[in-house]
């Protein structure tokens, strides 16, 4: 088995004296594609910046390659890609000459890959990118991050200004990035759809924690929604265990269960004298679910 | 190295203006060399005899001096493209970024100074003088100016208050300290190599280091806005939001320097008759670029717009007020001093009388020519800035020296206030029918550079 791209043990952050990451732990293998969920301020940006070693840990660390991300070599830095929340880019370049700058940093660009993807996502190498669009930018800083065809890339909400279209384009590329199996992408979006679609890793950061990670099938297993009905009317109080939240209405209840397992199905029947329903939850009712 | 080299390539030809002012001032450089060793010596008006006419032997003097400028300038993106991807996340993860970045800063500077060391050289060429030496002195001379000159443009490209009074600052010292060696030839060039070296070394430590001390700067500066507190008070809200809050800030900026420089020339026995021009000069500098903030004022009065109820007229009205009580606290002690200064340097009555005239009106058309800055800058507007200057430049000269009639001292002060009045009614004409599409930031932000 290959070691691990990224892998983070016990991984804090404070600042001022305020905790905003608290004992992550995580593995990133090639291949994977991981998606990061987490409401504003759940951490998910400082949790990125960690990984690629832009801050210090304050607890913990994060190796990258095998080095502590926060000392990175050059040649290392060579196999990351990385796209902020917010572009980078130089106002005064054109698209063509602001590539022509990231590009000269690195020993290997693919000018072909950045040609093709300029021209199916129609961004105008010869355009300044002050004159850009939002989105415009948002493309040029995504093909900056992909050029050099890097082992990791790191995306921070990249498609938040993108229109359904460039966000479609952009999820098959991230597919085609990763299809090789030697290459991981991380990335953090709020467009739950998105994950869904993409990711074959989950991980749900919730008050300031590492909530949830593994895959997304294993997630959808693991937490669903019951429904029960019965003739009789139902307890004023019921107790399912590891329920997050329970709806009752006389002789029907609903419930959200984290960490279902199906031979659970029949206890929960004759606990409530019911006929119990397993529904399993998209990834966005699964995310509503657990912060609600 | 290939990363370096493309800075480097795109430091001098990142825009098409860049290209042109780059590949003018080469070719200038080169030419106006080639000249001055084609040509015999020059006489430059003595009275020998000359083959070329006095215009002709102008230009070929000329010629190299403005390809040293336009190389110089030809760089304008260094600062920019610097600081941008120093503060950015690519710093991060570019291998190597911050080495490859900090070399091709250091080198473009090399560049610009060799460039120019060399040109003068052969300027002096033709004349027996140590070559040696001469591109020695020109070397550091050009290497302490090109430093300095882009700190000036970055901190001015910055905007605000505090950018403006650094550039300022900066820019003074930029002109006054290569001055003692070119004019002083027998000045040792260790002073200049060393403050080159500190300077150099200051700020690549500062730049390689800037990961480690970002936290710290964080919390200085926390502690800082703590202690100077908020610049929004009660009742201020349209300089609040338009940036005129903090005048005093600007206005003390420029004080001490002033007031230490006019110190330091009292104590070095340099007074009247010789300072007048350079001395009204700096002031009328200070007074332009205090101003110069006006050139922000359309972007940034859009969020007024949307939360006063005003017509555009009134929005231009109350901007226009806005920025004449900033005015009045920066050109007040401008005036002050400039009273202060010239009876300490002995200055004459009429130059310093005439001369708070000329700075209330470098004040003015500064103002106001920031403030038709609406939309993106055409050649009109680069015209009418850049006449104005000289105007402004003109008059200075006019003014410091003693042969100048009064009449025409007068003449001139009366031009520039009609063509403040003139800049005004443009202003108020474009406030009449601003469109924030057309005001963009960056476009603001050019204008003020």
């Amino acid at each position: 088995m290959s070691s691990p791209y990224i892998a983070a043990h016990g991984l804090g952050k404070s600042f001022s004296g305020k905790l905003v990451l608290a004992d992550v732990s995580f593995t990133v293998e090639p291949g994977d594609v991981v998606g990061v969920l987490g409401k504003n301020g759940a951490g998910k940006t400082t949790l990125l910046e960690l990984v690629l070693g832009f801050t210090p840990p304050t607890s913990g660390g994060v190796q990258l390659f095998g080095y502590d991300s926060y000392r990175l070599p050059g040649a290392a830095k060579a196999r990351i890609g990385f796209v902020p929340q917010q572009d980078e880019l130089v106002n005064q370049l054109t698209a063509a000459d602001q590539i022509g700058v990231i590009a000269s940093f690195y020993p290997k660009w693919d000018d072909e890959l950045v040609v093709r993807l300029s021209r199916e996502w129609e961004v105008d190498l010869g355009q300044r990118v002050k004159n850009m669009s939002v989105g415009q930018r948002q493309k040029l800083s995504i093909l900056l991050g992909l050029g050099h065809k890097p082992d990791v890339l790191i995306l921070d909400e990249p498609v938040a200004s993108l229109d359904p279209v460039a966000r479609r384009q952009f999820l098959e590329q991230i597919i085609e990035v990763a299809a090789d199996g030697k290459r991981s992408v991380v990335f953090s979006s709020h467009i739950v759809s998105d994950v869904e679609r993409l990711a074959n890793k989950i991980w749900i950061l919730k008050d300031r924690r590492m909530y949830w990670q593994g895959d997304f099938d294993s997630l959808k297993d693991s937490i669903v929604r019951v429904h029960a009905r019965s003739t009789q009317p139902l307890p004023a109080s019921l107790s399912i265990l590891n329920a997050l939240n329970v709806q009752r209405n006389g002789t029907t209840a609903t419930a959200t269960v984290q960490g279902w397992r199906a031979e659970m199905q029949d206890g929960l029947a004759q606990q409530l004298g019911a006929e119990i329903e397993v529904e399993q939850l998209t990834l966005e009712e699964i995310f509503l679910e657990l912060h609600r | 190295m290939k990363a370096i080299a493309r800075l480097i390539f795109t430091y001098y030809t990142g825009t098409a203006l860049l290209r042109f002012i780059s590949s003018a001032g080469l070719l200038a450089g080169i030419v106006g060399s080639a000249l001055l060793l084609y040509f015999p010596p020059l006489t430059g008006g003595s009275g020998n005899p000359s083959r070329l006419s006095l215009a002709q032997e102008a230009l070929v003097f000329f010629l190299p001096v403005a390809g040293i400028l336009c190389f110089t300038f030809g760089a304008s993106l260094l600062p920019a493209l610097l600081a941008r991807l120093a503060t950015s996340h690519y710093l991060y993860v570019l291998p190597y970024g911050r080495a490859k970045l900090l070399t091709s800063a250091f080198a473009t500077v090399a560049l610009t100074a060799v460039f120019a060391a060399c040109v003068v050289t052969m300027y002096y060429s033709m004349m027996p003088f140590a070559l040696g030496l001469v591109f020695q002195r020109a070397l550091a001379v050009s290497f302490v100016t090109a430093s300095f000159l882009y700190v000036v443009l970055w901190l001015t490209g910055k905007g605000g208050n505090i950018g403006l009074l650094a550039g300022a600052f900066v820019l003074i010292a930029t002109l006054v300290l290569p001055l003692r060696f070119i004019a002083m030839p027998s000045t040792s060039l260790t002073i200049p190599w060393t403050i080159c070296a500190v300077l150099w070394t200051v700020f690549a430590a500062s730049f390689l280091l800037a990961p480690r001390l970002k936290a710290s700067v964080g919390r200085a500066r926390h502690a800082l806005a703590g202690l100077t507190g908020s610049s929004y008070r009660g009742g201020g809200e349209i300089d609040f939001l338009i940036g005129t809050a903090r005048p005093w800030a600007l206005a003390a900026g420029q004080g001490v320097p002033i007031a230490i420089a006019t110190v330091l020339l009292h104590i070095f026995g340099l007074t009247a008759p010789s300072l007048p021009s350079p001395w009204l000069f700096f002031f009328t500098i200070m007074s332009v670029i205090s101003s110069a903030l006006a050139s922000f004022a359309a972007t940034r009065s859009r969020a007024l717009w949307l939360r006063a109820r005003w017509t555009r007229a009134q929005l231009f009205t109350n901007v226009e007020s806005s920025f004449w009580r900033y005015n009045c606290c920066t050109l007040g002690v401008l005036l002050l001093l400039l009273v202060w200064s010239g009876d300490v340097l002995e200055m004459p009555t009429r130059v310093v009388a005439f001369g708070m005239g000329l700075l209330a009106l470098a004040s003015a058309l500064s103002t106001y020519i920031g403030l038709i800055v609406t939309a993106r800058i055409g050649w009109r507007d680069a015209v009418l800035a850049v006449t104005t200057m000289v105007a402004l430049m003109t008059a200075v000269v006019y003014l410091s020296s003693p042969a100048t009639a009064t009449t025409t001292i007068v003449a001139f002060v009366g031009g520039l206030t009609a063509l403040t009045f003139v800049v005004r009614e443009i202003a108020r004409r474009r406030w009449g029918r601003l469109d924030w599409m057309l005001c963009r930031g960056d476009l603001a932000v050019r204008a003020s550079a």
